[in-house]
């Protein structure tokens, strides 16, 4: 098991910028937890143990003027869950403790150099979506159709494959330290849905356009230099991916457009050089390939729809392009050489 | 969308789909012919095309004609107080963001009694959807001038017709501090209803939307002109507001671009009454909103109480 | 006798020291009065809080001005603190001053008019204004002094203006500390913790403040250890370990905390207010917030609308805004949302006396909500209750869905008193609200015809959608208008406050369970009961009294307790006409609430005394009162 602490700086400062999404999942986990234990406690209880617990929420108050065993009686409690399924409350119950006490490197994973980033940012979110499982569990058992067949082992490890429509909405974030050589994100697009927010954060040198392969029209996609521009990924009504990556790789924001067209593409920053060596197993064709597409995009879309590419904050605006496709990437990748300083 | 405040135990068949008859309630007992039963056809098509969970939207209305309409979904309702519509949405959202909240007011509703809520929930900015149905007279209790009866306008309490000129809504809400969306449409134009109300609901933030009604009981003139011209309507347009629906540019030609970002123009589109318009009239998402104010339960019921344990140390002898 | 200590007695040698006189009491009370805006309040709050950590008993008022803005130096501008220490344990305020520290000798005068001073007490007085440069108030000065000067008391000048000059440039700022080392070194507390807590009290200042008052308490009690001859010793008999201090406005907002309760809504009205000050700062610790409405309105609706979403919410207020919440208040019966309401009660009606305490709210509390509203009245005796009524209070709400008021009063809210540190347990914070898939066919008030509970539906509660409604509604929630279903479901409300009653205990009396007079009290007043009780048994009177927690349901028992009694009246600060005033007959007479109440709930022929004086009751008072009861009622 590779150590899931962070260690890089920039890392922790994603996870700051995270901070509401972290927030909002921890006060989930909290809030089932919390319902699971009084669902434990209206599970376990004799009447006695009513008439304890009764006491006790009541508090000092009420003693000496109200007498618990009664009131206790007119408690209700939940819905019974069969006493069977007490274990299973039980394993549910452990594994929301054991997230709550991961604290926030429950949204950090790192990737070992040479290894897979699309199976490490499975294990993350599979690890962190084991409350998703944990809270499904709880809801079979209670409802009688917990079958262990099918639904054992869903405390343990959760993957985003079986998260439903909701879950995704709730989707925890990750933090993902990577070697540049390691960053072939084209995997992560089945994991990009509901409202999941990925950041990688690049360690050495990377290839430039990693992310441009991920430029669909409702998905936000930053690569960026500037752990500023994360902000984006933090707010976005979406799903999200950034990449934090060295200052001279390409630097872009794709936004989703809200009525579903392609959204808006600034690019800050393209690098005057194509890539000459290969980098890990990226070969050169491979690492092309990618600033041509996010290029190719650019441009395409600044012959259509001007107003997608108009300037934005910051950034630099695509300029109108050239009459061919391949003239057009030229002269773009040449433009784009003075504003270099920019990004 | 954040579900922050929520657990994450949910039914186990959760993602099933919904159709309109999901959300339909009990048989609407509006007169024939009430506007109000247009209103909430749209709301229950918006509700179809949102995939909005019935248990996790809710309609909070006052008290009034028009707010018996959470009666007639079947999703959670709270049929509350005249004129106090506006504070029970605003906690039951900053108690559980992740509710999709509605609020269904009359115009006594809403700019008489709650006058004062309509201002500051307006400000607040708390993210929900806010109808008010404006047929300009008070229906429930029976053709009362209404502050948005028409200066003239005979009822049942001014007989000599009403004293005043007639409060504008909408000047009145784009002059309120903090405002983020307010819009006008109206029920006997589902098409547009429909889109003004789906504009609303995507729209971060509290969104007020005036819905010129038609009372046939008591206000039956009123509205009568502008439903039979169309002419007479100029229709707001603009990407980030509405759209003229496709089904009505034959029917709707006086169409009137206007920026929603445009406060001033806004403004000035409010003020003059000489035509109706309908349409967004502004809209800004980057206002702040009151329940981000709200710090989310990050902590069990121990860590509670351990935190309490060292506020009392400060009292502690 | 008038004593004047010049600068000619200032130089003390060791041998005079042991001329210094200390007398032991069991308990003394002390008061710090200046014009508003000068500090007393710092000064008395400090002197208590010391005390307390000392292992005094401690009660500490405010004193409030009469005026608003008063002009300085007149008798309507006293505003300060009373503080009374004792032993043992400290009930409550006490009879009259026996040491008071004043900053001009105008509101000492005040003090001495509304006959708050004991006989032989000492008072201590800024004596700039004796030569001040305006004649005026060198008449004013004067003119006071003789009148002082008539009554018994030890008149000690204190040069403080010209003391506090040697430190600081506005001695205006500083006299406030000077007194507070004079009042340390008369009871000789303990220095390190003076000086802790004033680090304390200006911890959000610039830490140079701090020093400049450490300054100023060393010289007052340098001062007054070389020209004071008296020292007092109120021998600390209590265990400080384990105690807290705090007033009981903030009792109630760690109350409000304990109880797991994370959303208040409120409008700002004194004396409730400060409730949500104490929130403000820490609320958001614990993923709670303050909601400040537009209009207390606003305020209970947002409670309500947060309530039926979820976890149970409260709103605080005091009079006038309780006046506003009312029909939200029926709506929260109507529609069995659970809600927790504190009522800081105050002088009424109207505006009334927003600073000062009343028992006036009792019957609007239970009866003010047009319509037929049951729900439950409960009101805390103690600051300590203050905290722990909060806790019961969310469960019982939750329990009965019912709205639940919680009365308090000025004198909890703003009287100091040490209680022991509560035992904290997450239990308080009760379960989460079931939010389990609804079965088919339960309905959202499926009465159990017994009890008339039922479980709630909160939204986000699959199978659980319906609308709530304020309207008359059967058990789904539909509107409904036919008689049998209005009588049903109004009984149904009903139901749960009788069933609630099954569950109290009937209250304990203090003192023996039989005899001439038991005396009836709620809320703020019962140190004061007691202590005038325990004072009238002393003399060997039968007198005995009972304090009652819940006033809806009332408690149960009560017609039998009284029935063991010659005579029983309630003692209360509201008003009620005496019977011998013009025109008062036993059939137009106006009663005391807590007395209209058990007269109508136990048809015994229950007296009472109560005064609005716009302050707490004095023991003394009672107990001149149950003099003159017992021996009539005894007669009787
Ligand atoms: C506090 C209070 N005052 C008055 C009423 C009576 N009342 C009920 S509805 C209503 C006015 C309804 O007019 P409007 O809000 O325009 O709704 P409409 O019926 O026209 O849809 C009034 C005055 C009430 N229910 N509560
Ligand atoms: S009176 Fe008017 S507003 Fe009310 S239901 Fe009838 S038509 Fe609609
Ligand atoms: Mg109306």
């Amino acid at each position: 098991m590779p150590s899931d602490m962070t260690t890089d700086e920039r890392a922790s400062g994603a996870l700051r910028v995270l901070e509401k999404a972290c927030e909002d999942y921890h006060s989930a986990l909290v809030a089932t937890s919390e319902e699971l234990r009084s669902l434990l406690d209206a599970g376990s209880a004799t009447a006695e143990a009513r008439a304890g617990r009764t006491a006790a929420e009541l508090g000092a108050f009420a003693v000496g003027h109200i007498d618990i065993e009664k009131f206790a009686a007119f408690e209700r409690t939940g819905e019974p869950v069969a006493v069977t399924e007490a274990p299973r409350l039980e394993a549910a119950s452990r594994t929301l403790l054991s997230l709550l006490e991961h604290g926030n490197d429950l949204y950090y994973v790192n990737v070992d150099p040479g290894a897979d980033l699309r199976d490490a940012v499975a294990r993350g979110l599979g690890r962190a979506g084991r409350a998703f499982g944990a809270a499904r569990t709880v809801e079979l058992a209670r409802s009688g159709k917990y079958d262990e067949a099918t639904h054992g082992g869903w405390t343990d490890s959760f993957p985003p494959t079986l998260w439903s429509r909701r879950e995704k909405q709730l989707a925890p974030p990750l933090v993902v330290e990577v070697d540049g050589a390691d960053l072939r994100p084209g995997g992560l697009a089945d994991f990009l849905d509901g409202e999941q927010k990925i950041v990688l954060v690049v360690r050495g040198v990377a290839p430039p356009a990693a992310l441009a392969r991920l430029i669909t029209p409702g998905l936000l996609v930053v690569q960026t230099e500037n752990p500023a521009d994360l902000g984006a990924v933090a707010e976005a009504a979406g799903p999200a991916i950034a990449a934090l990556v060295p200052a001279d790789a390409c630097h872009f924001t794709h936004s989703p457009a809200a009525d579903g067209g392609r959204g808006r593409l600034v690019v800050r920053h393209m690098p005057t050089e194509e890539p000459k060596r290969p980098l890990g197993s990226l070969s050169v064709f491979q690492q092309t390939e990618a600033m041509r597409h996010l290029a190719a995009l650019a441009a395409g879309w600044g012959l259509s729809a001007p107003e997608t590419t108009a300037p934005s904050g910051d950034g630099a605006s695509v300029p109108a392009p050239a009459a061919s496709a391949a003239d057009n990437l030229a002269a773009w990748i040449l433009r784009q050489a003075d504003i270099s300083g920019m990004g | 969308m954040s579900l922050s405040c929520s657990s994450l135990l949910t039914p186990v068949d959760e993602d099933r789909e919904f159709r309109l008859d999901d959300y339909e309630g009990a048989r609407a007992r509006w007169c024939p012919g009430c506007g109000d039963h247009s209103v909430l056809t749209a709301a229950q098509r918006l509700l179809v095309d949102e995939q909005l969970k019935p248990e996790e939207t809710v309609f909070v209305s006052g008290i009034g004609c028009s707010s018996r309409f959470p009666h007639y979904m079947k999703t959670y309702g709270f049929h509350g107080l005249h004129g106090r519509a506006l504070p029970v949405a605003t906690g039951v959202k900053l108690n559980r963001p992740d509710l999709h909240v509605f609020v269904v007011m009359g115009d006594g509703d809403c700019v008489s009694i709650g006058a004062g809520h309509w201002v500051h929930a307006t400000r607040y900015n708390v993210d929900m959807v806010a109808m008010m149905l404006d047929n300009n007279i008070y229906g429930l209790t029976k053709m009362q001038t209404s502050p948005t009866t028409p200066q003239g306008y005979k009822s049942n309490t001014q007989p000599q017709g009403s004293w005043l000129p007639a409060l504008n809504p909408l000047e009145a809400t784009l002059g309120i501090t903090n405002a983020s969306f307010v819009a006008q449409t109206a029920e006997w134009i589902p098409a547009h209803l429909f889109a003004t109300l789906q504009a609303a609901y995507r729209h971060r933030g509290f969104a007020f939307v005036r819905v010129l009604q038609r009372c046939p009981v008591f206000t039956e003139d009123i509205y009568l002109d502008a439903v039979r011209n169309p002419e007479m309507i100029d229709m707001l347009t603009h990407p980030d507001g509405v759209e003229l629906p496709e089904s009505l540019r034959q029917i709707y030609t006086s169409e009137v671009r206007h920026d929603p970002k445009n406060l001033a123009a806004a403004r000035e589109i409010a003020a003059d009454t000489s035509r109706l318009r309908l349409g967004v009239l502004y809209r800004d998402e980057s206002n702040p909103r009151y329940e981000e104010t709200r710090h989310l339960p990050l902590h069990t019921a121990e860590d509670k109480i351990r935190i309490l344990n060292e506020e009392l140390d400060q009292y502690a002898v | 006798m008038r004593v004047l200590v010049g600068d000619d007695t200032a130089v003390q040698t060791r041998a005079e020291q042991s001329r210094i006189r200390t007398t032991r009491q069991p308990q003394c009370t002390v008061e710090v009065v200046s014009d508003s805006g000068e500090g007393a309040q710092k000064c008395g709050q400090t002197f208590g809080a010391v005390s307390a950590k000392m292992g005094n008993g401690v009660w500490t008022v405010e004193i409030i001005p009469a005026e608003i803005q008063p002009p300085p130096r007149s008798p309507a501008g006293a505003s300060g603190n009373r503080i009374r220490i004792g032993e043992g344990v400290v009930t409550n305020w006490g009879d009259r001053t026996n040491v008071a520290i004043a900053f001009n000798e105008q509101v000492l005068l005040a003090r001495h008019r509304l006959d708050a001073i004991e006989e032989d007490a000492i008072l201590l007085v800024e004596n700039m204004w004796a030569t001040h440069k305006d004649e005026d108030i060198r008449a004013e000065w004067a003119a006071a002094m003789d009148e002082l000067g008539q009554a018994n008391y030890r008149i000690i000048e204190v040069p403080m203006e010209e003391e506090c000059l040697t430190i600081v440039e506005n001695a205006r700022k500083g006299k406030n500390m000077f007194a507070l080392g004079i009042l340390c070194w008369i009871f000789d507390r303990d220095m390190e913790i003076t000086r802790e807590q004033i680090a304390h009290a200006f911890r959000k200042k610039d830490p140079e403040i701090t020093e400049r008052n450490h300054e100023l308490l060393e010289l007052g009690y340098s001062w007054a250890d070389s020209h004071l001859d008296v020292r007092i010793d109120v021998t600390p008999g209590l265990s400080p370990e384990n105690t807290l201090v705090m007033n009981g406005n903030q009792a109630i907002a760690y109350g409000a905390v304990a109880a797991g309760m994370d959303l208040a809504a409120m409008y700002p009205i004194t004396p409730a207010t400060s409730v949500s000050h104490q929130l403000g700062e820490m609320f958001y610790k614990f993923g709670g917030v303050v909601h400040q409405a537009e209009d207390e309105i606003a305020a209970v609706g947002v409670a309500l609308g947060a309530s039926y979403s979820g976890k149970v919410a409260f709103t605080i207020t005091s009079g006038p805004g309780l006046a506003l919440k009312t029909e939200f208040l029926g709506l929260s019966v109507m529609s069995e949302i659970p809600l927790v309401l504190v009522n800081v009660q105050r002088g009424g009606p109207s505006t009334g006396l927003p600073t000062k305490v009343e028992q006036s709210d009792l019957l609007a509390a239970l009866f003010g909500q047009p319509g037929d509203a049951p729900h439950v009245v409960m009101a805390p005796a103690t600051i300590e209750e203050c905290f722990h009524s909060m806790i019961t209070a969310r469960r019982i709400a939750e329990t009965f869905r019912t709205l639940v008021m919680v009365l308090t009063d000025a004198n909890l809210a703003t009287g100091v008193q040490p209680f022991p540190r509560p035992t904290l347990d997450p239990a308080w914070q009760g379960s989460l609200p079931d939010m389990s898939p609804v079965p088919e066919g339960k309905a959202p008030y499926d009465w159990d015809e017994e009890t008339g509970l039922s479980r709630r539906f909160i939204p986000g509660t699959p199978g659980g959608m319906h609308t709530l409604t304020g309207l008359a509604h059967d058990e789904n929630s539909k509107v409904a208008y036919a008689s049998a279903i209005n009588q049903k479901s109004s009984a149904m409300r009903s139901r749960k406050m009788a069933v609630l009653q099954s569950t109290l205990r009937p209250p304990v009396v203090h003192g023996p369970e039989s005899g001439d007079l038991l005396i009836v009290g709620w809320g703020s007043t019962k140190g004061a009961i007691e202590e005038a009780v325990d004072r009238a048994r002393e003399e060997g009177l039968s007198a005995s009294s009972l304090h009652l927690r819940f006033l809806s349901p009332l408690e149960p028992g009560l017609k039998g307790i009284f029935g063991r009694f010659k005579k029983v009246m309630t003692v209360e600060i509201n008003y009620s006409d005496d019977p011998d005033m013009p025109y008062i007959t036993d059939e137009n007479r106006r009663r005391g609430q807590l007395a209209w109440l058990l007269r109508a709930q136990t048809l015994v022929d229950v007296d009472c005394w109560t005064r609005v004086l716009g302050e707490p009751l004095q023991p003394g008072a009672i107990h001149d009162v149950i003099r003159a009861n017992v021996s009539k009622g005894g007669a009787a």
